[in-house]
């Protein structure tokens, strides 16, 4: 087995052999030189004030903290206090975060190093991140291609080598999309997982954070130091603290996976190869495969959309011009004030989820949409439950295609929506997905992603699927 | 295709949602509503009869002790807001 690139890092971090300064000065200089766009932002004085902590303490002898030095991105849609929180929006481009949000408390205490904020779809809304309004992205492998999304900048920011680590955010796909399309590893946790406090919502009943890194061991790291219960989020689940990195190669005797055959329903052929291949793999280190029919797969997306438009809407409704930097003059109307800062301010997509969402909860129409919709939900997690009651993960690929080219999908709003149907269904039923690089296709040259769907909080069974499927 | 979002219902909705959108933004913005929601229509081929399920993992309410918690992000919280007056936060008339 290749040595994890992470591990490698981690050695070499806590022998000293490289110490937390270089590692972060090394980065910066990249990032500042940064051709792909994956940055909005470098941290650079807080970086070295944190790696110089780190170096201090290890000077001292002591136990060093499990991501001591490491050089962590983080998606601009979290909290870092005294930087930039954008958004990838002209409505937040100058607000600065007053608060660290929880994940970011608990990166810095296990001596991670926030280098910077990664670029992504303005809100999160979008699947190959050129609906940021502040800044493009491009795939590092092919520079004419997209680098999938929301979390685009983070992607591209591992697959270009500009951080160890990152700190992403995934609502439908948006962590496991750009993921398969730059060759990286992207871990969504069950929802409930990691606290959300400190994170601009798109869609509150679906966010959730977890790492994008160059490897499994890599995002079981920085995941384990994420998970827990927080105060500030009462949607966290009080799971307990868990060791990922050490079990990560046992993998357990008897496993059962089920294949649902309609995630290879209008699949490239290229992609479905590629993660037969993979599936093969895990057959072959005594995973039992299964394939199932799961019809009720094919109306994740309606659910998932339905359901993101109504939170959104619900969501975007704080930034009215009161807060977050903007000024009206004396004398007018709230309703205006709100109108001409939102209408100037926001993206095309962005307004239209807005319309959409608020649409479909009107009184008048909320039962022929949201109501029913809220309902399929819930049959879409009760099919879930039964898949998992005989098996233990759902495999599949994580896109049905490879990264498109730059401008490919930007005029027809469903095109772009209906890219994401095999990310959404893990998402609607609050389930953990992850995807790892399967190999490059054959046609286009770019990289390829197999996903594992895991069951409710066992993401240490997940992780070992992910590191036996790795090599 | 049914066209479900008439010029009528977006001009209302957009009021509700707080946008000004100017006469090309409508057009296309009708266009694409009508086409989205076709699509999404697809959600009355399920008989869900079920609850309607708004979060995935808090069947329970969760509760915290009521004691009080200083907010040190306060004083930069209010910062936030453009106008301010006698320690009050200036909000536009709503009437």
């Amino acid at each position: 087995m290749q040595l994890s690139s992470t591990l490698k890092k981690i050695q070499e971090l806590e022998s000293g052999a490289l110490s937390a300064e270089e590692n972060v000065s090394r980065f910066i200089e990249k990032i500042e030189k940064d051709k792909y766009g994956a940055f909005l932002e470098v941290y650079s004085e807080r970086a070295l004030a944190q790696a110089r902590k780190v170096d201090a303490r290890r000077k001292k002898g002591g136990k060093l903290p499990p991501l001591a030095g490491l050089a962590v991105g983080v998606k601009n849609s979290i909290a870092v206090k005294g930087q930039r929180l954008t958004c990838a929006s002209k409505m937040l481009e100058d607000y600065v975060a007053p608060y660290d949000a929880t994940a970011i408390e608990r990166i810095e205490a296990a001596g991670g190093v926030l280098v910077g904020s990664t670029n992504l779809d303005e809100f999160c809304c979008g699947s190959d991140c050129t609906r940021s309004a502040l800044a493009k992205t491009c795939n590092p492998l092919d520079t004419t291609r997209v680098v999938g999304g929301s979390s685009g900048g983070s992607a591209a920011a591992v697959a270009a080598g500009l951080c160890d680590t990152t700190l992403s955010e995934d609502t439908g796909g948006s962590i496991r999309c750009p993921a398969s399309f730059c060759g990286v590893t992207g871990v969504r946790p069950t929802y409930g997982t990691v606290s959300r406090y400190g994170v601009s919502d798109m869609a509150m009943s679906f966010d959730q954070l977890g790492p994008i890194s160059s490897d499994v061991l890599g995002s079981a790291a920085l995941l384990q130091e994420l998970v827990g219960s927080d105060p500030r989020d009462a949607t966290t689940v009080a799971a307990l603290k868990q060791d990922f990195v050490s079990s990560l190669n046992n993998l357990p005797n008897g496993l059962r996976a089920a294949v649902p055959k309609q995630f290879f329903e209008g699949c490239d052929p290229g992609v479905e190869s590629l993660v037969r291949k993979k599936i093969e793999l895990l057959e072959s280190k005594g995973v039992k495969v299964e394939e199932i029919d799961f019809p009720l797969l094919s109306y994740s997306l309606p659910v998932y959309y339905l359901l993101v438009f109504s939170e959104f809407a619900s969501a975007m409704q704080k930034y009215d011009g009161l807060r977050y930097g903007a000024d009206w003059a004396q004398g007018t109307n709230y309703n205006s004030v709100a109108a001409e800062v939102r209408s100037a301010n926001l993206g095309s997509e962005v307004k239209r989820r807005i319309l959409l969402g608020t649409y479909i909860t009107t009184k008048e129409f909320r039962g022929a949409w949201y109501s029913k919709t809220l309902k399929a939900r819930d049959l879409l997690r009760k099919e879930f439950a039964k898949v998992f009651k005989s098996h233990d993960v759902v495999l599949g690929p994580t896109m049905p295609m490879t990264a498109w080219k730059i401008g490919e999908k930007s005029q027809d709003p469903l095109q772009m929506y209906l890219a994401d149907i095999l990310t959404v269904p893990a998402n609607c039923a609050g389930l953990s997905g992850a995807s790892i690089p399967a190999g490059m296709h054959n046609k286009t040259k770019m990289p390829v992603g197999f996903q594992v769907i895991g069951k409710w909080n066992e993401e240490a069974t997940l992780l070992k699927v992910l590191a036996a499927a790795e090599d | 295709m049914a066209e479900v979002i008439d010029e009528q219902t977006l001009e209302r909705v957009a009021q509700i949602a707080r946008l000004k959108l100017s006469p090309e933004e409508s057009i296309a913005l009708k266009k694409d509503l009508n086409s989205l929601l076709d699509y999404f229509s697809k959600i009355n081929e399920i008989e869900a009869k079920g609850e309607e399920l708004y979060y995935i993992n808090s069947p329970k309410s969760v509760r915290r002790k009521d004691e009080p918690v200083p907010c040190k992000a306060a004083p930069a919280l209010r910062k936030e807001f453009a106008k301010q007056k006698d320690g009050y936060l200036l909000a536009p008339k709503n009437l």
